[in-house]
């Protein structure tokens, strides 16, 4: 694992973070900081390193799911009581579904033979499909105001997939600004 | 055992972005252990004098959920090897400690990421580092350490606290070798042998191992802490370096070491009391 020595500035480096639009919105950030050395600092260059894309993530999912269930299960009630309900009914509903699609990968790879390398990757992108289809079946089938809900979720998929392409096209300076930082890395026990 | 296994299986599962999600769950979930919520609360209401029981429930809740994210970091490091980021704070004491030809004893406590921050000391010092610590009561938890144990830095050796006479006699060979001691001196495991000390005005018990480790080798003791500042973020705090002077008044001299230790202690926990994993009252004025 590659660590980057005494710059503070290297938390907004795109390779610490994992999705496109945080990526992106890291780059913008990486060209328009001043070096800022601090001494002892260790800085670790992996994909899931960063807060503020982790946390972001999982209130978005939990506040979306929330939504889906108050308007689609308790949608006649009251809308507090809704909600009410609706609350530990995700946080539930979340855990099974996170626990049900890990044991999927290891039956799926004990089934076929498959060796899963990366069961965190595989049961990401197993759960981020179900969430991503489930928005789409409530944006397309739901008459009440839980089709915003799923709407703003493919709004910003579409976001996600824009910053991309930018991305994509960026990825000389990306690259150049990533280099720039070689002389300050190292493994993590030295340079 | 159960625990350790689902942890570990969370962690080489969970998506990382649900990861939030699921500390905040189960350290709710965790709220219904009894004991432990009783002992951090107790802790609590020595720590803040006069706070409530409604707002510790809360704050306890905050200490669960560090504990939960200090657990799974170890447990990452240790399956995947992702090593979080690292500040530090008295790096000067963390430098002088790495570049010591002898031996020095790090006296630590039960806060953030000790484990962790030990592996971590043990790659970037490059000295052999012996970890004292508590073992685990469950025979079975303790193999599942155990194995856990082989994945540890190559520089890291942990020794158990139960074997008191022979452990002594190790460590200060160890010691005397210019190998470094780290040692937990918030709590004390039944049969070792101890000091008295006071703890935000509560009588407690401190180890006296680390104590008389130092002053018959003759070296200083590093306080050193080690903070979870948020999701894979620590910081490692060294204090400056104390010395228990041997004198003809043997418990004059432990005294004073004693008061110094729990002095810095104290100052630590009273800021970052939601990442002290104490889960048993430390004094016995505060059960019941």
């Amino acid at each position: 694992m590659k660590a980057i020595h005494e710059r503070a500035d290297a938390r907004w480096l795109p390779s610490r973070h994992n999705f496109a639009f945080f990526r992106l919105v890291a780059f913008v950030r990486l060209r328009n900081v001043r070096p800022q050395p601090e001494r002892g600092l260790l800085l670790m260059v992996d994909r899931h390193q960063s807060q503020m894309e982790n946390y972001s993530l999982s209130v978005w999912v939990m506040a979306t799911v929330t939504c889906f269930i108050a308007g689609t299960l308790f949608g006649s009630r009251h809308v507090a009581l809704a909600f009410a309900l609706a609350v530990p009914t995700a946080v539930v509903g979340l855990q099974v579904a996170i626990v049900g699609t890990g044991l999927l990968v290891e039956l799926f790879s004990a089934v076929t033979g498959v060796k899963v390398h990366d069961s965190v990757r595989a049961s990401s992108a197993a759960l981020m499909l179900l969430f991503l289809g489930t928005s789409a079946w409530v944006a397309a089938t739901s008459p009440t105001w839980v089709r915003w809900a799923a709407w703003q979720v493919l709004a910003l998929v579409a976001l996600n997939a824009i910053a991309a392409m930018l991305l994509f096209l960026l990825r000389a300076p990306i690259a150049r600004a990533e280099r720039t930082y070689d002389e300050f890395g190292g493994s993590p026990s030295g340079k | 055992m159960f625990w350790r296994q689902l942890l570990r299986w969370a962690v080489l599962h969970v998506p990382l972005w649900l990861e939030p999600l699921v500390m905040a769950t189960w350290s709710a979930i965790f709220l219904l252990w009894g004991a432990g919520r009783r002992g951090v609360m107790a802790n609590l209401t020595a720590i803040k004098p006069g706070s409530t029981s409604f707002a510790n429930f809360f704050r306890t809740y905050r200490v669960f959920w560090n504990f939960a994210w200090t657990i799974a970091d170890m447990v990452r490091f240790k399956e995947t090897r992702v090593v979080p980021d690292w500040e530090f704070t008295g790096i000067e004491h963390f430098e002088s400690l790495k570049a010591r030809e002898g031996g020095a004893i790090i006296l630590t406590a039960h806060m953030g990421n000790y484990d962790l921050g030990a592996n971590l000391f043990a790659e970037t010092a490059g000295r052999q580092i012996v970890m004292v610590r508590a073992p685990e009561t469950d025979p079975e938890t303790r193999r599942f350490e155990e194995s856990a144990l082989e994945r540890k830095a190559a520089a890291l050796k942990v020794d158990f606290s139960t074997r008191a006479s022979e452990l002594a006699i190790d460590l200060l060979a160890a010691v005397q070798r210019g190998e470094i001691v780290a040692i937990q001196g918030d709590r004390v495991t039944p049969g070792i042998t101890s000091l008295k000390a006071t703890l935000f005005g509560k009588p407690m018990e401190v180890p006296a191992g680390p104590f008389a480790l130092a002053m018959a080798a003759r070296v200083p003791i590093y306080p050193l802490f080690v903070f979870r500042l948020g999701r894979r973020r620590y910081r490692l705090v060294t204090g400056a370096p104390f010395e228990v002077v041997r004198t003809r008044h043997r418990h004059e001299a432990f005294d004073r070491a004693v008061a110094e230790w729990t002095e810095r202690l104290e100052a630590v926990v009273a800021t970052a009391w939601f990442q002290w994993f104490a889960f048993e009252p430390f004094s016995a004025e505060l059960n019941g």
